[in-house]
């Protein structure tokens, strides 16, 4: 692909020279999407035309990145104005280049189609441009972003459409997407050459305080049932026991709100819509939240724990399972029917059985996520050995944390396998 | 009894008090209760909102990285590309990366990279590459021989027979997984952001610490009704990706009406359209002034 090569390697001429890496970057990807989908879409894009589009979006990102990123303070319309401008040459040369090479495509439409996103452009900000401008809150410069991002994937989808060309509408909001999020984020890659000369700030974890986490001596006391060192032995137990506890119980409640929650065994429709919001709106609420709630509600210990790793896995499992309850065979169950059987008798000696072996190696799967969150529930005061972790974390001994988390590494994969065996064999 | 007993254990083991158990209910009932009805007065959602955002862009940042960095490891983890003690090895490093929980990681890297959405990204990104390389890898090891038998006598090298004999095969569900794994790291997100690397976490944590519980049911509300979007769009390009078939959208819906309808359906959706700007137009006002 020379065009591609010429593309990209004017780019980093570009970016050389011009010592602003950052918005000559993603123009330069943004380029090089587009002549990717002129020739995925069977164009011929030449040198010229790669060098055309790479060296204006890259001169383009390049004006941005200085109009805007350097300049928050002192927005006003007019610096609007130029970075629309700026764009605008560029989606004119680009539409320019589709025209060439497509000259059945309608013209004025493009036309259209690139005056629009221009305007959005200059827009955006002048109706926005009474917000506050302060760090951390709605600036208006977060809006003018928004606004090239919003017009560009406008324009690019657009441009697709009319030339039929599907690379550069999908190829053009995903990357106009990154490079939003990638400002918002501070995701700059000379930002992360800078910072990764900070790694020697990684204080202390090498080497894991073994010593310290598995405890010296006598490893397993059956008098007294302690293992190892009482400070790491006794949280380690109680992890478990809260994964045991809420993996069991979530299951347990999973099964009825699975199967209700699946048209095929709940015909009756306000049943079947409540549960399944009910299972929809509780997945989306993360673990840790949970355990922060809890925390809140009942108190520091390990009954939060339990309540929260009860309402994740509840949340995975019932999706899961209803899942599989969907995709059943309904043969056995429209027979049982047949035979005059009412709904609930039906399904249980029908359905049930087929999804079984399924239930008992999700169940198997959820307590090893069980296990794997409930180390990290602590963090927040809900029990096990989080608590540690974080007490360490605090004493900024750091080699002692490593090593808990090595431990846990290490069990977590020995659950993993023991469940990874007992699942092939069930299913 | 496998499960009975582990079960008597554990329950006897944890030091939980009967009480407590019996209050418990009540206790997040009171919570709840005093959560609802959520606080949305422009300024609680001015300032949750743009936390918000960001725990999207972490994902989506992540996301990405993991993407691109799966897509090559996968290639080199699957059995049918690589010789076997490669894949085997490669495989290992991707299910020691997915062992280390992102929390973890993030508190790894904050001494690096600092406090804020940088390390968050970071840190998922990195949790990604192992996740799904393994899906990858399993789904490239599940790809047919023959496209690429074909392209290898005709003289294809190696790298044209994986571009042209697994990449169209293997597509379609390995960008299904991405996504997917966007919507994971949404929640992941939104949790990093509880030990400072960024995002909406950072702020419920704040509330309910100074049990400001009306925000806090804010910004759980504003989260929920995030992540349930987000998963909605996502589910659906998913299943588009994988069979391959538009689902019925809004324009063939429209199509499909008779006039009278259409007008019916175009007027009611001008009328909602213009209820959130007035509404919008209010949180503007309310904010100037």
């Amino acid at each position: 692909m020379p065009a591609l090569a010429v593309t990209t390697s004017a780019m980093a001429l570009v970016g050389v020279v011009a010592g602003a890496f950052d918005g000559v970057f993603w123009g330069a990807l943004l380029a090089a999407a587009l002549v990717l989908g002129l020739r995925m879409a069977g164009e011929r894009p030449t040198s010229l035309d790669g060098l055309a589009i790479g060296s204006t979006l890259a001169i383009a990102g390049w004006l941005t990145n200085r109009f805007l990123l350097d300049a928050v303070e002192l927005l006003t319309p007019w610096v609007a104005v130029e970075v629309a401008a700026v764009w605008m040459v560029a989606g004119g040369l680009v539409a320019w280049v589709v025209r060439r090479h497509r000259p059945s495509s309608n013209p004025a439409a493009l036309m259209a189609m690139w005056g629009l996103s221009g305007l959005a452009v200059v827009a955006m900000p002048g109706v926005l441009e009474r917000l506050t401008v302060e760090d951390g809150k709605l600036g208006a410069a977060t809006f003018v972003i928004a606004g090239i991002a919003i017009a560009l994937v406008a324009g690019s989808a657009t441009l697709a459409a009319l030339t039929g060309v599907r690379g550069i509408g999908i190829g053009g909001a995903v990357l106009i997407l990154t490079w939003f999020a990638g400002a918002r984020v501070g995701f700059t890659l000379t930002g992360l050459v800078d910072n990764f000369a900070n790694i020697a700030n990684i204080p202390n974890f090498w080497p894991p305080d073994f010593s310290w986490a598995i405890g010296e001596g006598v490893w397993w006391n059956p008098v007294s049932w302690d293992f190892g060192s009482p400070t790491l032995a006794n949280p380690l137990i109680e992890t478990f026991q809260i994964g045991i506890i809420a993996s069991v119980l979530g299951c347990l409640v999973a099964l009825p709100v699975a199967f209700m929650a699946s048209r095929i065994t709940t015909p009756n429709t306000p049943t079947y819509v409540a549960n399944k919001g009910f299972m929809n709106v509780i997945r989306t609420i993360p673990d840790l939240f949970w355990a922060i709630l809890f925390r809140t509600g009942v108190g520091v210990g390990p009954l939060a724990g339990v309540l929260a790793l009860f309402f994740f896995s509840l949340a995975i499992m019932s999706k899961l399972f209803s899942e599989t309850v969907d995709s059943v065979d309904t043969g056995p169950l429209e027979a049982a029917k047949a035979t005059g059987s009412t709904h609930f008798p039906a399904v249980r000696s029908s359905v049930l059985p087929e999804v079984l072996p399924n239930y008992v190696a999700y169940a198997l799967y959820i307590f090893e996520l069980t296990i794997r969150a409930s180390v990290v529930i602590g963090l927040v005061g809900a029990g096990g050995i989080g608590r540690v972790i974080e007490a360490q974390r605090g004493f900024f001994q750091f080699d002692r944390v490593f090593a808990i988390v090595i431990v846990m590494l290490v069990i977590v994969f020995v659950i993993e396998q023991v469940s990874v065996y007992f699942r092939r064999r069930l299913v | 009894v496998a499960i009975v007993i582990p079960v008597v254990w554990s329950a006897l083991g944890l030091q939980i008090s009967w009480e407590q158990v019996r209050s418990a209910p009540a206790d997040m009932w009171a919570i709840f209760t005093a959560m609802f009805p959520p606080e949305v007065s422009p300024e609680v959602v001015e300032r949750a909102l743009p936390k918000l955002m960001e725990s999207l862009w972490i994902a989506w940042v992540g996301t990405l990285i993991g993407a691109f960095f799966s897509f090559f490891l996968a290639f080199a983890a699957a059995t049918n590309v690589t010789p076997g003690w490669l894949a085997w090895s490669i495989r290992q490093i991707l299910n020691a990366i997915r062992a280390v929980p992102e929390l973890m990681l993030a508190m790894i890297l904050i001494p690096v990279t600092g406090l804020g959405a940088l390390t968050g990204a970071l840190a998922i990104g990195i949790h990604s590459i192992g996740t799904l390389g393994k899906l990858s890898s399993e789904v490239i090891e599940g790809s047919d021989a023959g496209p690429v038998e074909a392209v290898a006598s005709v003289g294809g090298t190696k790298v044209q027979q994986m571009r042209f004999g697994i990449v169209p095969q293997v597509m379609p569900n390995i960008v299904a997984y991405w996504l997917y794994r966007f919507e994971i790291n949404i929640r992941a997100s939104a949790v990093l952001g509880m030990i400072g690397a960024g995002g909406i976490g950072a702020e419920i944590v704040a509330q309910l610490l100074f049990r400001d519980f009306r925000r806090a049911g804010t910004v759980l509300l504003l989260t929920v009704v995030v992540v349930l979007a987000v998963d909605l769009i996502s589910a659906r390009v998913r299943r588009r990706i994988i069979t391959g078939r538009a689902e019925r959208g809004l324009l063939q819906a429209l199509r499909s009406m008779n006039w009278w309808r259409r007008v019916l359906m175009v007027a009611v959706a001008v009328a909602a359209i213009s209820a959130l700007a007035f509404v919008l137009f209010q949180f503007q006002q309310a904010l100037v002034a």
